[in-house]
């Protein structure tokens, strides 16, 4: 195999890996912006990736199953939303809960499912046309040659940052995560804020599980995830919590990630042993570098209520 | 327009607002006056939908109502101005009035010549902020206004621009409520004051000419101070007039005392969230008081950090002609520095403790408390148990939360615990603020009895009256630099007034 | 006359219903938790009080059910009061699982260097080396935390899976035993291993758990540094007026933290494993903040929390076998147990005890 192959084939694997990661850590940066602190990504992740993968394998329908993934989130995320947010519990506690019960239901429904079958899905997404993907050397395949939803993701992880930075939508939840008495104050709801943002960190948590089933993997097993959606929540803190800074973090660790399948389609042989351990040594390596001076959303995993928070009474 | 009917609220066992009524009418500026404490915040929380009263009723043109939240008032029409900006720092001037509901690109009249909106709120000055606020709560074309003490950070230029553009409001139709305890800026902006204590509504002036007539400022005074039940005059000496500042009274003779603490040219630099101190000096003798007085944020808990030893600047601190290690708060505490600080709940005491454990802060490691790292419980129950006989401390339980004690419980508990760490100096952050006048007798006794025994004080505050009551000498803390301590006597009540607020 | 009928006197608030004090949340949490694995049972077309029975009749009252039990609660109270220890220095120590395993491999590898010596010795000598190498592991998330302020709850989940990958590399290659083909430790005899008590499967791993649970009591309540390590947890701005270095004292929880989790490693592979397999993972980590918070905080509720969860260990062994029930069961049955217990612990307090998510403690 010449260099230039394998060159377009890590390339092309490391951009494939990278998309779930960017999806659930845009979806963590999304919350954390609003103030919620979701410990339970990986569990969401699990939701999605488990309820995508069964619904196109019975539905026959790549599109369904990611839908079905997302939605799993939604409900996810409605779910840490109004125990985190309106009941007002513990974050921290609750997203570990979400995560074991996630990767508990996950493995219960996977094994009352299918047994001790291992099915995958048919084939990989459709793509473009070849000559399109060929017509650029190298990078052609890995920019040109993914399937549909690979662009999707990224147009997706776009229109989070515009929605952030740009619109009111994202305003409130920028003021709710920093200060929800002064959101409070000019007459806004902080519960319905909070729950929206909640429910969009879900609905991205539970896709970008989706995405990992039926995009990139193509089928599930048990803790398949193997802690992408804590690396999610690691890479939000050091995108500093913009959209666009978070993808780019993605693609190097999506890399990272992929690398170990990437050698081997290459025949490289390393033990798998480094190649499974460098994402999570890559992040450890980039917070020691950049975690100093890093400012967080001021009330990220505060717990508003109103009685206590608005004003303060000598 | 917008009336409440006998609000009550209390909490716990202090009564914050006790049946209050106040009715407010469309074009006035109706004044509320009232001491700290006096529940004046409070009500204007329960106008604003931010607190719900116990009992009351709520009335807006006559007809009933109730504020859920500060968006039913909003949508009624009344919108607040916080004590405690609600402002987000992260944000830009531009961004903070978007999240009002400013929709126009460009800022209203009253910021645009100010900025270009791009600011960022953390970076402009506390008078700056205090427009945003006041801008941001104009948005939604509010017809009642309220404003909690809106010029305690004020310059008094600034404080001059605010009512210029006050009665610009009232012109136009608005009401505004003006939450303060300065009595002159009352008079000076309001048509109506009403004057709270304790609580309770104690009376209501109204004029309707430009001006209030001579008389009305001490009129004012009887109404916010008052007298006790019991007859101690607990707050009587505000003093507002000379021949009261002649008959004020510290029972011992003036005696010579040697200088204990001295503080030189102390500066610290820069940091954002904090004022520099710039090439402060001040000395302490023994047996006295020496009060450093000041409106808030203006370098007093910055000072206090660095004369406690707890905070690092360029300087020297002499202790007895000796000068001390500043930032190593532990040589300071040994050698007989005590710090009493205003944030009782923050830093002052450790929530999930218990009464004895927090009594012992600071000292856990000393005799008689432990021995060689073995707590000592029955000596800590033991100190606990002696402290909360001599200070009455409400519950007795030495096992008692602390988080179940009464502010003024509390704030019994540091003191006892600061002078038992005392013996030279004792730096004191407002300590009376917020006590009930028993406390606050208690607590004056207890720091007077220090000085008898040749204890210096180092006494921040923000109420001049006090400073003037109590202390020996006196000096302005103004922009993180402090004006030299002068003897409190005739006549220097107007100059540290001015000071202030204006510096030198 | 009443009131001591259906309230009691709580001390210093109100009245409260016995049925909502404190001490009866983690029993509605159990309770909440068998609830949503019976819903779950019925959506799968189990019969849910059929398979409850089963569980009950096994793992219960089974005398070897109540030895199993304690057997794996073991492990579980080391883990417990690790989580514990942290938590009241104001700190999460998730790193559990990465600590358990680097201890495990550490207490194999000695313990099969020291197999020539008495037992004693052996079980010593594999203690201290588990100590030695969780507290070592647990040291790095503590000095980014302590030092530079960076969240510990991210460090140290990134720490396990690098711990799972980084020992299981280690079994296959260097530290393996070249005469098995399986990648592990060499095993330990089974007359090596833990003595067991009067004739029951329990060992003497429990009397060295239960007496440091007490230790760890004593060492919270009774001395400077138990106080002072509270204050940190409680209020690190008070504990920083106090002249406690809060720095310090975090670092130090989360070290200390990470050294008692390795136990429960050497405790597993000196009991009931034998020696260190590669791809093992007993998954601790999650299992231990349950526990710690269905003990509600405290010190004496890690014991019959262990025992909790012993038994949920347990029930997962033997309920597939018995009523055809996949062990994740018991993982979703813990998920909303964890979820069922955040809920109560902001009920009842003011603070956990929270990290500040990114922001560094001033040292």
């Amino acid at each position: 195999m010449n260099i230039e192959a394998v060159i377009t084939v890590l390339l092309s694997v490391a951009l494939l890996s990278a998309v779930p990661l960017a999806l659930a850590s845009v979806g963590e940066a999304v919350g954390e912006r609003a103030g919620l602190l979701n410990l339970g990504t990986e569990g969401i992740m699990l939701l999605g990736a488990f309820t995508g993968f069964w619904v196109s394998l019975e539905s026959r329908s790549l599109a369904l199953g990611l839908l079905a993934g997302a939605l799993t989130g939604v409900v996810s995320g409605l779910l840490f939303g109004v125990i985190a947010v309106v009941v007002g519990a513990d974050q921290v506690l609750l997203g570990l809960g979400i995560t074991l019960g996630g990767s508990g239901l996950t493995s219960f429904l996977f094994r009352e499912t299918f047994g001790a079958s291992q099915p995958l899905l048919p084939g990989s997404m459709a793509r473009p046309p070849g000559d399109l993907a060929d017509a650029l050397p190298i990078v052609g395949p890995a920019l040109l040659g993914q399937p549909w939803f690979f662009y999707l993701a990224w147009v997706i992880v776009a229109g989070a940052e515009l929605m952030l930075r740009g619109t009111t939508l994202g305003l409130r939840i920028r003021a709710v995560g920093e200060s929800p008495i002064a959101v409070d104050t000019v007459g806004i709801s902080v519960v319905s804020t909070r729950m929206f943002a909640a429910i969009i960190a879900g609905a991205l948590s539970g896709l970008a599980g989706a995405s990992l089933s039926i995009v990139e993997l193509g089928f599930f097993q048990p803790n398949v995830t193997l802690g992408t959606g804590f690396i999610a929540i690691a890479l939000a803190m050091l995108g500093r919590w913009s959209p666009w800074r978070i993808a780019a973090m993605a693609i190097v660790f999506g890399s990272l990630r992929g690398l170990g399948s990437g050698l081997q389609l290459i025949d490289v042989s390393v033990q798998s042993e480094f190649t499974r351990m460098l994402p999570y040594v890559g992040v450890v390596a980039a917070l020691l570098l950049s975690g100093r001076g890093m400012r967080a959303p001021s009330a990220l995993g505060q717990t508003w209520v109103r009685r206590r928070g608005a004003v303060r009474v000598r | 327009m917008l009336e409440a009917k006998c609000i009550t609220k209390t909490y716990g066992r202090t009564t914050a607002n006790d049946c209050l009524t106040l009715s407010i009418r469309p074009g006035e500026i109706v004044g509320v006056l009232g001491e700290n404490g006096a529940g004046k915040s409070t009500l204007l929380a329960i106008l604003a939908g931010a607190i719900q009263p116990d009992s009351g009723q709520l009335l807006l043109n006559g007809k009933s109502t109730a504020f859920g939240s500060p968006r039913d008032a909003l949508r009624a029409g009344v919108s607040i101005v916080f004590q405690h900006f609600a402002l987000i720092h992260t944000f830009t001037v531009c961004e903070q009035m978007h999240l009002a509901g400013w929709r126009s690109r460009e800022l209203p009249d009253l910021l645009g010549s100010r900025f270009s909106g791009n600011e960022l709120i953390g970076d402009i000055s506390l008078g700056s902020r205090q427009m945003v606020e006041i801008a941001r709560a104009l948005v939604s074309r509010p017809r009642v206004l309220l404003l909690d003490e809106p010029t305690s950070i004020l310059t008094s230029a600034e404080t001059q621009q605010l009512f210029v553009l006050l009665r610009g409001l009232k012109e136009q139709g608005m009401s505004v409520v003006f939450v303060t305890h300065k009595l002159h800026e009352a008079m000076e902006v309001c048509d109506r004051i009403v004057v709270l204590r304790k609580g309770k509504d104690v009376g209501e002036l109204e004029w309707s000419r430009p001006g209030w007539p001579s008389g009305t400022d001490a009129g004012l005074l009887r109404l916010m101070f008052g007298r006790d039940e019991d007859g101690t005059d607990d707050a009587a000496p505000q003093l507002d007039t000379p021949e009261l500042q002649v008959a004020r009274s510290r029972d011992l003779p003036k005696r010579e005392t040697g200088s204990l603490f001295c503080v030189q040219e102390v500066s610290t630099r820069d940091h954002p969230g904090s004022q520099a101190l710039h090439r402060v000096s001040l000395d302490v003798g023994e047996g006295e008081i020496c009060a450093i007085v000041g409106v808030d944020g203006q370098g007093q808990r910055e000072l206090a950090t660095v004369c406690a030893g707890y905070a690092p600047a360029d300087g020297t601190v002499y202790l007895q002609w000796r000068a001390l290690p500043i930032g190593d708060a532990g040589a300071f505490r040994r050698a007989g520095i005590a710090y009493l600080t205003d944030d009782r709940m923050g830093e002052g005491t450790v929530p999930g403790f218990t009464l004895e454990e927090n009594l012992i802060l600071k000292r856990q490691r000393e005799w008689p408390f432990s021995r060689r790292g073995r707590l000592r419980p029955g000596r800590v129950r033991d100190r606990a148990r002696e402290e909360v006989s001599r200070w009455r401390i409400e519950p007795q339980n030495p096992q008692a939360p602390i988080r179940t004690l009464s502010g003024g419980n509390i704030q019994k508990v540091l003191l006892a615990r600061e002078l038992s760490i005392a013996s030279s100096l004792l730096i004191a952050n407002n300590p009376s603020q917020g006590l009930d006048s028993r406390t606050r007798t208690q607590v004056w006794g207890a720091i007077k009895e220090f000085t008898d025994g040749q204890g210096g004080v180092l006494l921040f505050t923000t109420d001049i009256n006090e400073a003037l009551e109590r202390a020996d000498r006196v000096g302005v803390m103004y922009e993180g630099a402090v004006s030299p301590l002068t003897p409190v006597g005739d006549g220097i009540r107007s100059d540290l007034e001015h000071m202030m607020v204006a510096g030198w | 006359m009443t009131a001591h009928l259906g309230f009691k006197e709580t001390g210093w608030g109100r009245p409260r219903l016995i049925l909502t004090s404190k001490w009866m949340d983690p029993l509605w949490a159990v309770l909440f938790a068998l609830t949503c694995g019976a819903v779950l049972l019925i959506v799968t077309g189990h019969d849910p009080v059929l398979a409850y029975r089963e569980w009950v009749e096994r793992a219960i009252l089974r005398p070897s059910g109540i030895q199993e039990t304690f057997v794996r609660a073991i492990p579980l109270l080391f883990t417990g009061m690790a989580v514990l220890l942290a938590l009241r220095a104001g700190v999460w120590n998730i790193g559990i699982d990465g600590q358990v395993l680097v201890g495990a491999l550490a207490a194999a590898v000695t313990a099969s260097s020291l197999v020539d010596m008495s037992a004693v010795v052996m079980w010593a000598g594999a203690a201290v080396a588990a100590l030695l190498a969780g507290a070592t592991w647990a040291s790095i998330p503590a000095l980014l935390r302590g030092r530079l302020g960076i969240n510990e709850i991210i460090t140290g989940i990134m720490f396990n899976y690098i711990a799972m990958s980084m020992t299981s590399w280690l079994v296959k290659g260097p530290l393996g035993d070249p005469a098995v083909v399986l990648p592990q430790t060499k095993l330990i005899p089974v007359e090596m291993r833990l003595s067991t008590l009067g004739g029951t499967r329990v060992h003497i791993g429990l009397l060295l758990a239960v007496a440091l649970v007490g230790c760890l009591g004593w060492f919270l309540t009774r001395t400077v540094a138990g106080y002072e390590l509270r204050a940190t947890g409680a209020s690190p701005a008070a504990a920083a007026h106090g002249q406690i270095p809060v720095a310090g004292y975090i670092i130090a929880a989360l070290v200390a933290s990470g050294a008692i989790a390795a136990l429960a490693g050497a405790n597993d592979v000196l009991s009931t494993k034998g020696a260190f397999q590669g791809e093992w993972n007993p998954a601790y980590g999650f299992v231990a903040f349950a526990l710690v918070f269905l003990g509600q905080r405290s010190v004496v509720g890690l014991v019959p929390a262990a025992l909790v969860f012993g038994q949920l260990s347990y029930a997962a062994d033997v309920m597939p076998r018995a009523a055809d029930v996949a062990p994740a069961f018991f993982g979703v049955i813990e998920g909303a147990l964890l979820v069922a217990l955040a809920v109560t612990v902001w009920a009842r307090s003011t603070s956990v005890g929270r990290s500040g998510f990114g922001r560094g403690v001033k040292a």
